[in-house]
């Protein structure tokens, strides 16, 4: 691992990072949420609160903040990062769920390049979570601040799919985005000192959400 | 028992222990033969008569259930060319745990050629239960699986709600020493934050995930999932929920029903699909 780097460029690399300059599409998917208030399941803020906040800790999120904080530990393997690659891959509940980490692994590692060696990152094939903490390990950032931002990316990803869905508006996304705040850092704190034996989670709701929104027409996102 | 402070408290309680194995190799007429058995303590496994080419196996945990301290290993290999179906005698009950949780383990080998399916019933969580299971199977690259497990909390039709479990449950699929599928479900603590919630539980108490991997090519898979869809949607109705999807080598069903009972017929449609019409083990049908 590289030797840390100011908290100001730490903070500026994230930011860079999970910009909508970076190619990830994030604007693309919908993680289910799409199908969820097709269903009516999702209907206002109060209920995008309840699915977002819900499907953060009990969801693939919890997943992904696992394999960010396990791939982070083993940046400097390529064999460990394989592995978890291979992992974050067969975590995929759905088609829609598994494009969605994948292509947007490959986007983030064309465009992170720009700030490594050749062959320093992983493949293109590996997960977005797991070529963030592969990334964030080698340029020694700082695990939890990563998961933080990451998580923190899902979370605006989420409301921006929800504005774009007539949900909510800019001013309901911001009270929910402020409301989530202390459940994003306590995941990242409890994420940072996780490994692979606590992956896990409860969301079948979402699950099936995520696998029916395949069949959804008309539809505006990827997932 | 031992005195301690005024209380009584049970000393180290002789838990059960139980593993079985079985594996299964081709005769010489085609058909799947018996090719070993072990049996340890309260898990037994019995071999009704067979009904095609297939060999059916029937898992019995005599303890009647898991409690904190049991352990409870299944093995089963199927041979080059073999057809080897596996279902359990009952639905397994987790029962309050005094203390700790109950370990499962499931080892499955399917050979090149074989195919195995792995049918048991419902396992029952109790309040207050505690279940770390895994099931972990590999598979020769030509080799085909179908899988179910069932998940219910609590015996709906007594009134019996769960209101705290510990649950681990760890799918893990390699075909060819690769890992093509995992699933890791977890309920720790207070289940009734989840019994609503449209992205959890959203008011059931039954969940079955099946997985179906097989030879075969993207529009092959794609049409057995169009194939569940139309079988499925017909039935689903208030609460029922049904998820399809097939990609990367496999096909992935998730189930939920307010109850068991209400989660079978779902369950059964979706198998005899993946199974081509097979008929379920009698254990089914009773």
């Amino acid at each position: 691992m590289a030797t840390a780097m100011t908290d100001t460029t730490a903070l500026i690399r994230l930011m860079s990072w999970l910009s909508p300059v970076f190619p990830t599409g994030g604007f693309a998917y919908s993680a289910g949420l799409e199908q969820a208030v097709a269903d009516g399941a999702v209907t206002n803020a109060a209920s995008l609160h309840g699915w977002i906040a819900t499907t953060l800790v009990h969801g693939a999120p919890w997943n992904d903040a696992v394999l960010l904080a396990e791939a982070h530990r083993a940046s400097d393997n390529l064999d460990d990062i394989a592995d978890l690659a291979e992992l974050g891959r067969a975590l995929c509940v759905s088609a829609e769920r598994r494009r969605e980490t994948v292509d947007q692994g490959a986007a983030f590692l064309d465009a992170a390049a720009h700030w490594f060696g050749p062959g320093a990152l992983p493949p293109r094939e590996t997960p977005l979570p797991v070529a963030i903490g592969a990334a964030a390990g080698l340029a020694g950032i700082d695990a939890e601040a990563a998961l933080a931002a990451f998580l923190n990316t899902l979370v605006t990803n989420q409301l921006q799919c929800a504005i774009r869905l007539s949900v909510t508006g800019q001013t309901g996304a911001a009270q929910i985005l402020a409301a989530l705040e202390p459940s994003v850092a306590d995941m990242a704190r409890r994420a940072a000192a996780a490994t692979t034996d606590d992956l896990g989670g409860s969301a079948f709701g979402a699950d099936i959400a995520s696998m029916t929104h395949e069949t959804l027409q008309p539809r505006l996102f990827l997932s | 028992m031992t005195v301690e402070q005024g209380r009584i408290e049970p000393a180290a309680m002789q838990r059960s222990v139980g593993a079985g194995r079985i594996a299964v190799k081709a005769g010489p007429d085609g058909r799947t033969r018996l090719d070993a058995l072990h049996q340890k303590a309260n898990a037994k496994i019995r071999i009704p008569k067979a009904y095609g080419t297939a060999l059916e196996a029937v898992l019995i945990n005599t303890a009647g259930g898991l409690t904190g301290g049991d352990r409870l290993d299944w093995s089963a290999a199927a041979g080059a060319g073999t057809h080897l179906a596996i279902a359990t005698q009952a639905c397994e009950r987790i029962y309050k745990s005094a203390g700790g949780t109950a370990q499962q383990t499931t080892r499955l080998d399917v050979g090149a050629g074989a195919r195995l399916d792995w049918l048991p019933q419902e396992t029952i969580l109790f309040d207050d239960s505690g279940l770390d299971r895994s099931i972990e199977i590999d598979m020769a690259p030509d080799a085909a699986f179908v899988g179910l497990e069932t998940l219910v909390l609590g015996r709906a039709a007594m009134g019996e709600t769960v209101r705290r479990t510990h649950l681990r449950d760890r799918w893990r699929i390699r075909r060819a020493g690769q890992l093509i599928h995992a699933d890791n479900v977890r309920l720790d603590g207070d289940a009734t934050a989840l019994a609503d919630g449209p992205a959890t539980l959203a008011g059931c108490t039954a969940i079955a995930t099946l997985v179906h991997v097989a030879p075969g090519d993207d529009e092959q898979r794609a049409a057995l999932s169009e194939r569940l869809r139309a079988a499925l949607a017909p039935m689903t109705a208030g609460a029922l929920q049904v998820g399809v999807s097939a990609f990367a080598g496999k096909c992935v069903v998730r189930l939920m029903a307010p109850d068991a009972y209400r989660l079978r017929p779902l369950a059964i449609a979706a198998l005899s699909i993946l199974r081509d019409g097979a008929p379920l083990p009698a254990v089914w049908r009773s």
